[in-house]
C-alpha cells in the first residue's frame, strides 16, 4: 500500500515535470506569476505534454513505458534548461511581482483559506476512498483507460466492436491515457489509485483561478470567489466521478485565463500557453470544440479595431500550434466509426426548434433548482448572484469583460441546439439533467473570472471608492 | 462655489440607488459562500461512509453492481473468451469494464447495442459450433440469478 503512494506520486511528479518543462520553454517573465501558480500550471501542461505523446506511442504500438516517459520528461527538462540558460531555481522559486511587499491576511481573509482548504481536503481524502464508481465513469471513460493500459491504439479491436457503441468510440483519448499512466506506474490496473488526479484538478484549478482574479480585482474577492467555487456541491460531486468534464473545465478554465491575459496585456507568451491548453480541451473531449469556437471568437473580437495585423498574426501562430498538436487526434479520429446511437445521427437537420421554449424552460429551472432528480445539492444560489452581479456591473458592459459574456452565450447556444438535435428529448431522462450539470461546469469556468471582477466592483461602489 | 460642489438631488439618489443593490450583490454572494456546508456535505457523508474499511468493503458501498461483477470475473482465467447471453444495459456497460482484458461479447455479428430497444431486440443465441470457432471458451447469463456454461462440444443454449 505504501509503495503504491510512492508510485502514484511518482505518476503525478512525471506530469509535473513535463508540465514544467513546457511552462519553463514558454514564459520568459516568470515574476508575472505568482510563485505557487507557476507550479499549478505544470499540471495542465504537463496532461497535455504528456498526453499527446503516449496517444502518438500507443498508435505506433507501444505501450507507456515508465522509464521511456520518465526520461523523456527529464531530458526535456534538461535540454530547455541549457537553451534557455535561466536558472531554474531562481524560475521556480522566485517571488512573483504581485506577490513582494503583499500585506499578510486579514480575518476574513483566513476564514475563506480555510473553507477553502476544508473543501479540498475533504474532496482528498473521499477520492483516495471511492473508487470508481460513476457509471459514466466506468462504461467510457474507464473502459477507455483499462484498454488502453492492458492494449494499444494499434492492436487493440476497440474501434471496430459496434456492440461496444455505448462507450461512445469517438470520445477523445487524453483522461483515459492519464488513468492509464497512473496505473502504469504503479504496475497493475487500480482503479482507486487512478482516482489520485481527479482531486488535483480541483485543486490546480482552485489555485489558477485564486491568482487569476488577483491580476483583476482584490485579494479577498479573489479568496472569496474561488472559496465559492471549490464548495459549488455539482463540482465537488463530478470531482469523484471518473469523466471528463471536470479535467475539461480544468483545461478550459485555464486556458482562457491566459487568453484573457493576453487580451489584456497582448504578452506573447500567455497565448502561447493559452494554445497548448486549447489542443488539451480538443483532446479531453468533443465540447472542446464548442470551448475553441467561442474563445475563438472572443480572441477574434478583441482584436478587433486595434493593431490588427500583428495580433492576428499572432493568432493565426498560435491556431497553427493547435491544430499542429491535435492533428494526430484528428487524423486518428476520422477512422473511428461513430456507432453511437446518441450522436451519430445529429445535424442541423434535425434540430427540434419546437422544443426550444421547453427546453429553455427546463435549464431555467435547472440552474435554481436546489437538487436534481438523485437528491444531489447542484449549484446553491450560484445562478441567481451571478446574474444579478453581472446586470448590475458596468464592466459587463465594456470591454474585455463583455468578451467573457460572448463566450457564455456562444457557448450556452451551440450545447443547446446540440441537445435540441440529440435523440434523446430535452428534458426527458436523467442523462439530459446530468449532461447539462456537467455541460455547466466547462461553461462556468470563465463565468467566475467575471463574478470576481463584478463583486469587486460591486464592493467598490459600496465602500464608496466608485 | 459651495453650491457647485454639492451634489444634486438626483445624483445622491443614484448613488444610492447603486449602493443599495451593490449591497444586495453583496449579500447574496455572501450568502453563496456561507453555504459552503451544502457542497462539503456530499464528500463528508462519502468518507464517513467509507472510512475504515477494506477496499472491497468500499465498492461494495459505492458500487455494489462493480464489486458483484468484479468478483464473478475474477474466476474467469484472464486470457478468455465469454459471451454473455440475454444482456441488459447496464450490467452489460460495468461488465465489459470489470472483465476487461477477458472478453466479453453479446454479438455474433457486431450489431450495435446502445438503446434499450436494441438491448430489448437481442436475439444473438450462439451454436456451439460458432462459440468454439470463434474461440471462446464461457457462456454467461445474469438473468435469474446467472448461469455460466463451459463451452463443449453438444452444448445448448436458449
Amino acid at each position: 500500500m505504501t509503495t503504491d503512494w510512492i508510485q502514484e506520486l511518482l505518476a503525478v511528479f512525471i506530469i509535473l515535470a513535463a508540465g514544467a518543462s513546457v511552462f519553463y520553454l514558454v514564459v520568459r517573465t516568470p515574476e508575472r506569476y505568482g510563485r505557487l501558480e507557476r507550479w499549478a500550471y505544470c499540471y495542465p501542461l504537463g496532461l497535455v505534454a504528456l498526453g499527446i505523446p503516449m496517444f502518438l506511442m500507443s498508435w505506433a504500438g507501444y505501450h507507456p513505458n515508465v522509464p521511456a516517459i520518465g526520461g523523456m520528461t527529464l531530458g526535456a527538462l534538461v535540454v530547455f534548461r541549457l537553451a534557455r540558460k535561466t536558472p531554474l531555481a531562481r524560475f521556480w522559486l522566485m517571488r512573483g511581482e504581485r506577490e513582494t511587499g503583499a500585506p499578510g491576511f486579514t480575518e476574513a481573509e483566513w476564514l475563506l483559506m480555510m473553507i477553502i482548504v476544508a473543501c479540498l481536503g475533504m474532496r482528498l481524502i473521499t477520492s483516495m476512498l471511492a473508487p470508481l464508481n460513476d457509471n459514466d465513469g466506468i462504461a467510457e471513460w474507464g473502459l477507455k483507460a483499462r484498454i488502453l493500459y492492458h492494449d494499444t491504439l494499434r492492436h487493440t479491436d476497440y474501434f471496430q466492436r459496434a456492440d461496444l457503441s455505448f462507450s461512445n468510440h469517438s470520445y477523445p483519448l487524453l483522461w483515459p491515457f492519464m488513468y492509464a499512466w497512473v496505473c502504469t506506474c504503479i504496475g497493475r490496473w487500480d482503479d482507486l489509485g487512478m482516482l489520485i488526479l481527479n482531486p488535483l484538478n480541483l485543486i490546480a484549478f482552485a489555485i489558477l483561478l485564486y491568482y487569476a482574479c488577483c491580476r483583476y480585482a482584490s485579494r479577498t474577492v479573489a479568496l472569496a470567489t474561488t472559496a465559492c467555487m471549490v464548495s459549488l456541491p455539482a463540482l465537488l460531486h463530478y470531482t469523484e466521478c471518473g469523466q471528463a468534464d471536470v479535467p475539461l473545465m480544468l483545461m478550459a478554465g485555464v486556458c482562457f485565463f491566459c487568453l484573457f491575459d493576453w487580451i489584456h496585456t497582448r504578452s506573447t507568451e500567455s497565448l502561447v500557453l493559452s494554445g497548448i491548453l486549447m489542443a488539451g480541451c480538443l483532446f479531453t473531449k468533443h465540447q472542446g470544440m464548442v470551448v475553441l469556437g467561442a474563445y475563438g471568437a472572443a480572441a477574434m473580437a478583441s482584436v478587433y479595431g486595434t493593431k490588427t495585423r500583428k495580433l492576428l498574426g499572432q493568432l493565426a501562430g498560435v491556431s497553427l500550434l493547435v491544430f499542429i498538436l491535435i492533428l494526430p487526434w484528428i487524423i486518428f479520429s476520422r477512422r473511428i466509426i461513430n456507432y453511437s446511437a446518441e450522436t451519430s445521427h445529429v445535424s442541423p437537420a434535425t434540430i427540434r426548434w419546437h422544443d426550444l421554449p421547453a427546453a429553455l424552460g427546463f435549464i431555467a429551472a435547472g440552474s435554481v433548482e436546489w437538487y436534481n432528480s438523485v437528491k444531489l445539492a447542484k449549484w446553491n444560489l450560484l445562478w441567481p448572484v451571478i446574474a444579478l452581479a453581472a446586470c448590475c456591473s458596468k464592466c459587463t458592459r465594456q470591454r474585455p469583460w463583455c468578451y467573457i459574456v460572448l463566450v457564455w452565450g456562444l457557448q450556452s447556444a451551440v450545447i443547446l441546439l446540440l441537445y435540441l438535435a440529440k435523440r434523446e428529448p430535452i428534458g426527458l431522462g436523467l442523462g439530459t439533467e446530468f449532461g447539462l450539470e456537467r455541460e455547466a461546469l466547462v461553461i462556468l469556468a470563465p463565468l467566475w473570472l467575471l463574478l470576481a471582477k463584478c463583486v469587486d466592483e460591486q464592493w467598490r461602489i459600496w465602500k464608496g471608492i466608485l | 462655489m459651495l453650491n457647485k460642489t454639492r451634489p444634486g438631488l438626483a445624483s445622491v439618489m443614484i448613488r444610492k440607488t447603486r449602493r443599495g443593490l451593490a449591497a444586495v450583490v453583496l449579500l447574496t454572494f455572501l450568502a453563496q459562500i456561507s453555504l459552503f456546508f451544502i457542497g462539503i456535505m456530499d464528500p463528508y457523508t462519502r468518507a464517513r461512509s467509507l472510512w475504515g474499511k477494506s477496499l472491497e468493503q468500499r465498492r461494495g458501498i459505492v458500487c455494489g453492481v462493480g464489486m458483484t461483477l468484479k468478483q464473478i470475473a475474477d474466476q474467469f482465467p484472464i486470457d478468455s473468451k465469454i459471451y454473455l447471453i440475454h444482456p441488459q444495459a447496464f450490467v452489460h456497460m460495468n461488465a465489459v469494464y470489470s472483465f476487461y482484458p477477458r472478453t466479453l461479447s453479446v454479438t455474433m455479428s457486431n450489431r450495435r447495442y446502445n438503446t434499450d430497444q436494441e438491448y430489448a431486440a437481442w436475439d444473438e443465441v450462439p451454436s456451439w459450433q460458432w462459440l468454439q470457432t470463434n474461440g471462446f471458451s464461457y457462456v454467461l447469463s445474469f438473468q435469474n440469478g446467472g448461469r455460466r456454461w463451459d463451452v463443449r462440444p453438444g452444448l445448448v443454449l436458449e
